[in-house]
């Protein structure tokens, strides 16, 4: 059984407890106008193209069957259709051409993320799958995990939510913890940001909830789009009736680190009209957050895996 | 009954007849450094040229000795304002001194060129220029280990050797030794001077001239008393000096810290100090002492907290200090040692950017009896580098299994400040390096850093530094037949066209025999500097700060320490080496991608219209990506520095070794060696240290540690480095702190031996060369030591700018 993985990212301390190994699953069934990883939305490998590596050896215009490439510097394909086919990126020593993507077993992507097993141990740590949406592929999904957690790896899963919850149970069930985005509260503005509406999202949170997973809530806070005080606070008041247990939730300030893989991709970039929230803003949205009774994950507290004693809430 | 308890202790904003005083006494001792200029200062050389003149035909030590005296009799008295501790060994704040015993003629041929030079330039006063040229020059002709070492140098070690940055032989006869760890605990604090000196007299009664094996030691222990006298007189000239100032000062307050500092220096360095204000200012006259000896790149202050500690115990307990007082006190020794400088020719300077030699200072690790070390102190050092924030001293930290928490954790706060303190070092393997020295094991535990990150022990006597050589020519020599190819001169081996080599293995086998061909020159040069230092310049009072010598007789040049180790060569650009050689092994033999010949003619044209095998090169296996392919060459690369040098043995028959640090070492060398295998194009900078190629440690730290780790950093007991550059984004909050408290412990579990971060954003960098007077005190990491960002030349700047970035978002 394989997957497509993009990248296995080595370190992060930022994407569930301790140091971890991010992989990223390549698939989303989203497709969010300020995903920083749009090379994660398809399932299949793509070809990348990154002009500021190309020497212009035309290498790829000569070895082109369907005599479409052109160097990277010079805008990549002339007119034409690129059937995908690779043969440019195996003649590109310069990496302008890379496939985006690489089919992996769940073995081999073990034998990757048991690399760093002593960084895991000293910190508690382990390894998080994200992507793309990890459980699009619940199989290799539990596979994976499966494997890892014969070594005593720590496994996270990062998920949008949106999936056929019969579908994923058996793969959720076996995480050791989840990180679940809620990206908008409004059903028919999600659909317009992401293309699909709210309510499978929100009940399988509700869902993942009732097992005993820790578990922190992520919203990507994103200016104009979905970083209103009503939309926050609902999300919190949300997070506080109805995910009981839930770590936190944890604000993730919108970026425009993607933009270069849009370049790669040929894709257009939508948002650059939009700037990161600054801090005063992120920090005024966790106050409504903690207002509800709902702690906030920061870079301060990390992902502190006490659940949330409910005597603590306060109402109203 | 101790001086400073008439003092108000809280009061550091006080005013005084010259005005207001602003911000904290830390701030403004930080503020006068910065505001003064580095300058050559000639009195120490000037006391030496007279003394020698007086003492012709005594016996060297005794000479030496003499000099010495007279140079603490007569160097100009400071004490600036603000000072708790007070001493200069130049006539100003950041001096350095010309030694004439060891190398004059370079500043003689670089005087019209040293107050402008790119790199680091020094004022030099009018008068003291003119008693350089007319009263010392004349003097010294012939007389200095420069002179001596370049007459006795073969012509094929010349050749190689001296200004050719293939082989930096210059270390030790352009600059003294130095690289000793005085010996606070066991001999300085519970002696002082007086008793030294009489412990050498005492010895002188025991000696008779008519054996001839007393001669010697009976100039020993002449030397010895000396030394003691000079120190011991330069204290009490500053008893003197601080009670006539203390008498003039208006300000009640300062007149009463004035009343305290001389009442220090009547006790030390004479006697032993009796509470933490004197331990701290009689440190500070052993190492004036050990400055006005020797103008070299490394003394060492060794385990601070450890020797400091009983002394702050002690004064807590009796009420007689606070903590608030004694961290201003450590914050006052901080700054003394900032102003220590290192004075170096223009070669040298390529090599050692930044005025400040390696003043190392190490807290942390474990007792002899093996428990954790860390006290008080420990903390206080760590806050005080954050305080002072100046590139000296260099903070070293080392790290145990038990080393508590809290402690490391305050650590990697600092480190996170980003500026690049402290070096952390893996207890473990420091203690295996000392072994592997030769210590026992229970010495060895006590180990401390000297220098940038070499492993010592006060008990040892050493040339951590013999000098550095370009492991990357080996490899050019190897591709051109013993030729350099940017000056097609013969430095090498005449070996066979590499375009015969019928494998990999011969390659590489004929590399390794022009590594032997170029650590024998290493040998050569070093086993001629080390006899001439044996007769020429002995260290009397260095002596004094080390076991075994008072109780042999003998100096320390003639193995008079309870250890002895042989000289460490520092090899630069190994993993170049490493890289290149996989990239010829998978594109030439094993892939086949390009043949040897077309290689050859890419190195030739540095890859101009050959865009595409660059690109091919640059895309093989690099080491510090945890790839095996290429990691096993560098553990044979480094592996081979420990082997090949091993081999040869110094004047007291003690084993070369190896050392894979890096300093500034590789961007001179990187300047002389053309293309390589590896991609990298003609005179770009070599890979420093133990560290990655720049730029090419691309999967993260912990995958770079992972390779870096798979080097046997025990055979290197002239230390190894690891420098990695944060993003402040990667390290964020309580999580980051912990993140890299996690990358430290891991990478230690793992085997590696020292890693330091430089915590800094290319932007800042980019930023602070556009405007420097913003940044005026901002400290960057330049391999293994910290320096002034703004001191830095520009070429150096970009080479901190340009090193790989692990960026975690």
């Amino acid at each position: 059984m394989k997957n497509i993985v993009i990248e296995i990212q080595r370190w992060s301390v930022a994407d569930g407890p301790g140091t971890r190994t991010v992989v990223f699953l390549k698939g989303c069934p989203l497709h969010c106008p300020w995903c920083a990883n749009p090379e994660s939305q398809d399932r299949l490998p793509q070809i990348g193209i990154f002009p500021s590596r190309c020497v212009a050896c035309h290498a790829c215009e000569r070895e082109c069957p369907e005599e479409v490439a052109i160097p990277a510097k010079d805008g990549a394909y002339s007119d034409g259709i690129c059937i995908q086919c690779g043969q440019c990126i195996k003649v590109c020593h310069a990496s302008a051409r890379d496939w985006l993507g690489e089919e992996m077993s769940a073995t081999e992507l073990v034998q990757v993320i048991k690399k760093d097993m002593v960084f895991y141990r000293n910190s508690s740590g382990g390894v998080t799958f994200s992507g793309g949406e990890p459980l699009t592929q619940p199989d290799f999904l539990k596979a994976a995990i499966q494997e890892c957690q014969k070594l005593g790896i720590h496994t996270a899963i990062e998920t949008c939510g949106f999936f056929r919850w019969e579908a994923v149970e058996e793969t959720v069930r076996r995480a050791d913890f989840v990180l679940f985005d809620i990206k908008h509260m409004d059903d028919e503005t999600h659909k317009a940001l992401t293309g699909v509406g709210n309510k499978t999202i929100l009940q399988n949170a509700r869902s993942i909830a009732q097992l005993d997973i820790p578990m922190v809530i992520r919203v990507p806070v994103i200016p104009s789009l979905n970083d209103s005080r009503e939309n926050i606070a609902a999300t919190a008041k949300f997070v506080a009736d109805h995910l009981p247990g839930v770590l936190g939730i944890e604000l993730l300030p919108y970026h425009k680190l993607g933009l270069s893989k849009y370049d790669a991709l040929g894709l257009d970039y939508k948002l650059h009209h939009i700037n990161s929230p600054d801090d005063a803003t992120v920090g005024m949205l966790r106050d409504l957050i903690t207002a509800e009774g709902v702690p906030c994950i920061t870079a301060d507290s990390g992902y502190d895996p006490q659940p949330i004693p409910p005597k603590l809430k306060v109402v109203g | 009954m101790p001086a400073q308890e008439a003092i108000d202790l809280t009061n550091d904003t006080r005013e005084s007849a010259h005005g207001l005083k602003t911000g904290t006494r830390t701030q403004r001792l930080k503020n006068a450094y910065l505001d003064s200029k580095p300058a050559i200062c000639m009195e120490r050389a000037l006391a030496f040229t007279r003394s020698y003149k007086q003492t012709e035909g005594q016996a060297t030590p005794v000479r030496l000795a003499k000099a010495f005296r007279l140079a603490c009799e007569t160097i100009t008295l400071n004490i600036f304002d603000d000072e708790l501790v007070v001493g200069t060994h130049g006539s100003g704040r950041r001096m350095g001194a010309l030694v004439p015993e060891i190398s004059w003629q370079w500043l003689a041929k670089e005087l019209d060129t040293i107050q402008t030079r790119p790199r680091d330039p020094y004022y030099i006063d009018p008068e003291q220029e003119r008693l350089f040229v007319e009263e010392i020059i004349p003097y010294w002709k012939g007389k200095s280990i420069e002179e001596n070492a370049l007459a006795q140098f073969p012509a094929d070690t010349l050749k190689i050797g001296v200004n050719t940055d293939i082989l930096d032989t210059e270390m030790k006869w352009r600059s003294h030794v130095g690289e000793i760890t005085p010996d606070f605990q066991d001999i300085i604090f519970p002696k002082g001077y007086r008793a030294i000196c009489d412990e050498a007299k005492e010895k002188l009664k025991t000696l008779d001239y008519t054996n001839v094996d007393d001669l010697a030691k009976i100039d020993y222990y002449q030397a010895a008393i000396e030394a003691c006298e000079g120190i011991i007189a330069l204290g009490q000239r500053y008893a003197l000096h601080a009670e006539e100032l203390a008498l003039k000062e208006p300000d009640p307050a300062r007149k009463k810290e004035l009343e305290a500092i001389a009442a220090n220096c009547r006790r030390v360095p004479e006697f032993s100090p009796r509470n933490f204000w004197e331990a701290a200012q009689m440190l500070w006259f052993v190492m004036l002492g050990c400055f006005l000896s020797e103008n070299c790149p490394a003394f060492n202050i060794g385990r601070f907290d450890m020797y400091m500690n009983p002394f702050y115990q002690a004064d807590l307990k009796t009420d007689t200090i606070n903590q608030e007082f004694a961290q201003e006190i450590i914050n006052c020794v901080w700054i003394k040692i900032a102003e220590l400088i290192w004075l170096l020719p223009q070669n040298g300077s390529r090599y050692y950017a930044g005025y400040s030699g390696f003043t190392n200072l190490s807290v942390g690790g474990r007792n002899i009896d093996g428990s954790d070390a860390v006290n008080d102190i420990s903390f206080m050092a760590v806050e005080a580098t954050a305080q002072v924030a100046l590139p000296q001293p260099s903070l070293s930290v080392i790290i145990h299994p038990d080393t508590p928490e809290e402690f490391l954790l305050a650590c990697c706060a600092l480190s996170r400040k980003g500026i690049g303190f402290p070096a952390f070092h893996n207890d473990r393997v420091g203690t295996q390096m000392m072994m592997y020295a030769g210590l026992r094991p229970d010495d060895a535990r006590e180990w401390t850093l000297l220098g940038c990150v070499v492993p010592h022990h006060r008990k040892v006597y050493e040339w951590t530094d013999a000098g550095g050589y370009n492991m990357a020519a080996a490899l050019e020599w190897t591709l051109n037949q013993g030729r350099s190819r940017l000056s097609g001169e013969q430095m090498g081996l005449p070996t066979k066209n590499p375009r015969e080599f019928a494998s990999f293995e011969e390659l590489k086998e004929t590399f390794f025999k022009q590594v032997d061909h170029i650590m024998k020159h290493c040998a050569v040069s070093t086993v001629i500097e080390h006899r001439l230092h044996r007769k020429m310049v002995h260290r009397p009072y260095l002596s004094l700060l080390v076991e075994g010598c008072m109780e042999s007789g003998k100096d320390l040049v003639d193995g008079g320490a309870r250890y002895n180790v042989g000289p460490g060569w520092i090899v630069v650009g190994a993993a170049d080496c490493a890289n290149g050689l996989a990239a010829i092994k998978k594109n030439v033999f094993e892939e086949k991608n390009i043949t040897m010949d077309q290689l050859i003619k890419a190195l030739d044209d540095d890859f101009i219209g050959h865009e595409e095998i660059q690109q091919l090169l640059k895309n093989s296996p690099k080491f510090g990506n945890d790839d095996d392919y290429v990691d096993r060459l560098q553990v044979e690369m480094t592996d081979y520095n420990d082997k090949g040098l091993s081999r040869y043995k110094d004047t007291l028959g003690n084993p070369f070794h190896s050392a894979i640090m890096g300093l500034t070492y590789n961007i001179p060398t990187g300047s002389v060696v053309g293309a390589l295998p590896c991609g990298r194009k003609a005179t770009q900078p070599l890979a420093e240290g133990c560290s990655p190629h720049p730029g090419t440690d691309t999967s993260g730290p912990t995958a770079a540690m992972r390779s870096e780790a798979k080097v046997n950093h025990e055979l290197h007991p002239g230390g190894t480095l690891l420098n990695l550059k944060l993003l402040p984004s990667a390290i964020e909050g309580q999580r980051g702190l912990a993140g890299m408290a996690n990358l430290i412990r891991s990478y230690f579990e793992l085997g590696g031996y020292h890693c330091q971060f430089n915590v800094i954003s290319p932007e800042t960098l980019r930023d602070a060369q556009k405007n420097p007077d913003n940044y005026r005190d901002m400290v960057v990491r330049v391999a293994g030591y910290c320096a002034l960002f703004n001191d830095l030349s520009e070429q150096v700047q970009n080479e901190i700018i340009r090193r790989t970035t692990h960026e975690s978002l």
